[in-house]
């Protein structure tokens, strides 16, 4: 647990800093599953007397780390293939756009060889986190900021990795 | 005029707490309360016609209202329900963010005891009472993160929950807890216990006429005539009931909640960050959830209304709690006329008697809160006086004395006191 730990903590430092606080507590919840893991994805919409009112707030980590486990597959191929630094290369300049539009251009215009693990893991990424109710700008950032910290420590995000797929 | 700083936050006038006012009439007015319900609930015990079930919807709001009071003596179950529901445990002393909340909120309400709930992100904050003198703070997931992202606007929050601490509110507050049930489950419970059971009688009633001879065309004209008419005034009587038991504890509710507004507004001495704390607050998806939300807390709207630092926006605010009892009087008008027009209805009573009776109990309610508008009106005066040692009770340290403002309430007292003495004179 303590590498999900970690690991948790680091992705919400890169992605997510205003929720570092919480990833201890969300990295228990979300992989002890049951009651605890619904609880970070439930919405009561029930007004108590003596609080403040209903909050809008989501939390986005529990998304990542569930776009995490839905991607492993995708993840365990990139961060075990050769080339890392030409990916990060490849990211750096990617992102370095501001518009969403041209960065999806960009990682499209990518050869196949070698990169063709890259495009698949930000799509796989980009996309569930988007299908869960994020915007696109915002999933293709968070996309970036996650596979950039992946990339910081490879053997260690590797291990994380098949952890948390082995895990849920 | 002069002004006397305590050890505790600046002040810039505060809302008097009317909760408690409502609380302590609320148990004066009791023996009566019970004196005037006793029959229908020994109806429903005793009588073994099943048509007095229709009592169950007429008693509830009473009931409701009665369990909820009752339940202030209990601090603790209400403190062990909602940490249940909510899921509160003592909080992760390795959160630097919950650190520094601590030390926050210690500044302000010293012996306020925080639990948290970091998973859920559908509240922000709420007071709950611990035991008689103590309280407690949930403090959930949103809050942390927003402390990070927006400081200033966390910081709102908790000096919006410290401010119900220290006026004393989380001891009483949860006097309206089973508001939302009986409103949520109203019209329902009314379909169950008054609507199926006439029917039921109506029709078995039908059966044995038809058998006799009656022609089917008249038992469907009285559907027509005396059914459902019927029905729509005793729903409207019973709804007028539900509103007049309810909007006094509602609105003495609202006042507090105004009242924390403001104690942030003058806390943070500008109200944007107040303004930009609402805008977090989810809104309701319809208008039955927006009536659900009414029962705990004013509209976003007329917050941020109240948020701007006008003295005539203050006037109104202190005003509140004594203009609900003309809202109450309109429930009330509501209910009696319903039942006057059932009455012409099922017996063709004299309809302009209707309106005799009705004046006559207008002029008896007037005479009634006379003495409770007086006394309203002695406790704006007495406020701005006693409002540094109430913080102080309740919040263990000591608010502000201000009297630059001593004019608002004084002027306030006239508002409420005159036409007191004056119902009083007539009665």
């Amino acid at each position: 647990m303590s590498v999900v730990n970690e690991w948790t903590k680091k992705i919400a430092e890169a992605a997510v800093p205003e929720e570092i606080d919480l990833a201890p507590s969300i990295a228990h919840a979300f992989f002890s599953g049951g009651k605890e893991r619904k609880q970070l994805f439930q919405r009561e919409k029930k007004n108590v007397q003596g609080a403040f009112g209903v909050a809008e707030a989501t939390l986005i980590l529990p998304f990542i780390l569930q776009a995490l486990v839905s991607s492993a597959t995708a993840l365990s191929t990139f961060i075990s293939s050769t080339g890392l630094n030409s990916f990060l290369t490849a990211l750096n300049t990617t992102f370095s756009f501001q518009d969403v539009g041209k960065r999806k251009e960009k990682v499209a215009s990518l050869p196949d060889n070698p990169f063709l693990p890259l495009k698949n893991v930000v799509l796989t990424i980009s996309s569930e986190l988007h299908s869960m109710g994020l915007s696109e700008e915002e999933s293709d950032l968070i996309s970036f900021r996650v596979l950039m910290k992946l990339l910081e420590d490879s053997a260690g995000a590797l291990q994380f990795i098949q952890k948390i797929a082995k895990e849920t | 005029m002069r002004s006397i700083t305590g050890d505790g936050d600046s002040s810039g006038g505060s809302v008097p707490p009317w909760l408690w006012f409502w609380v302590f009439l609320y148990l004066l007015s009791l023996p009566d309360q019970i004196r005037f319900y006793e029959p229908a609930i020994v109806d429903l015990f005793f009588h073994k016609d099943w048509l007095v079930l229709a009592n169950v919807p007429e008693l509830l709001p009473f009931l409701a209202l009665f369990i909820g009071v009752l339940l202030i003596f209990f601090p603790w179950l209400r403190a062990f329900y909602l940490e249940r529901r909510f899921q509160l445990a003592e909080p992760d002393q390795n959160s630097s963010a919950l650190t520094e909340m601590k030390t926050f909120l210690q500044q302000h309400a010293p012996e306020i005891h925080i639990k948290t709930n970091m998973l859920r992100t559908d509240q922000l904050a709420f007071v709950y009472p611990l035991g008689y003198r103590k309280t407690g703070i949930a403090l959930f997931g949103s809050v942390f993160k927003l402390w990070r992202s927006d400081r200033q606007t966390a910081e709102a929050i908790l000096l919006h929950e410290v401010a119900h601490c220290r006026h004393g509110d989380a001891l009483i507050i949860g006097a309206g807890s089973f508001f939302e049930a009986v409103v949520r489950n109203f019209i329902v419970l009314y379909l169950l216990f008054c609507f199926l059971p006439l029917s039921w009688s109506f029709a078995s009633q039908s059966m044995d006429a038809l058998q006799s001879g009656i022609p089917f065309a008249h038992k469907l004209q009285q559907i027509f005539t005396i059914i459902l008419p019927g029905s729509f005034l005793q729903l409207l009587g019973l709804l007028g009931g539900l509103a007049g038991v309810f909007v006094l504890p509602i609105i003495a509710v609202w006042s507090a909640e105004f009242n924390a507004d403001r104690f942030v507004i003058n806390h943070q001495k500008s109200s944007m960050d107040l303004l930009h704390a609402l805008n977090k607050i989810s809104l309701p998806l319809s208008i039955f959830s927006w009536i659900i939300f009414r029962l705990t807390h004013p509209p976003i709207k007329m917050r941020k209304w109240a948020a701007e630092p006008r003295l005539g926006k203050f006037l109104l605010v202190l005003l509140l709690f004594p203009v609900a009892y003309f809202a109450k009087l309109l429930a009330l008008i509501i209910r009696a006329l319903s039942e006057y027009l059932l009455e012409y209805l099922l017996i063709c009573s004299d309809f302009a008697e209707i309106f005799v009776q009705l004046a006559n109990n207008i002029k008896t309610y007037f005479a009634i809160i006379a003495p409770i508008w007086c006394a309203m009106a002695g406790f704006f005066l007495l406020w701005p006086f006693m409002s540094m040692y109430w913080e102080q009770f309740f919040g263990g340290s000591r608010g502000t004395q201000n009297f630059e403002i001593y004019a608002v309430y004084l002027l306030s007292a006239l508002i409420v006191g005159l036409p007191a003495l004056s119902w009083l004179y007539m009665a």
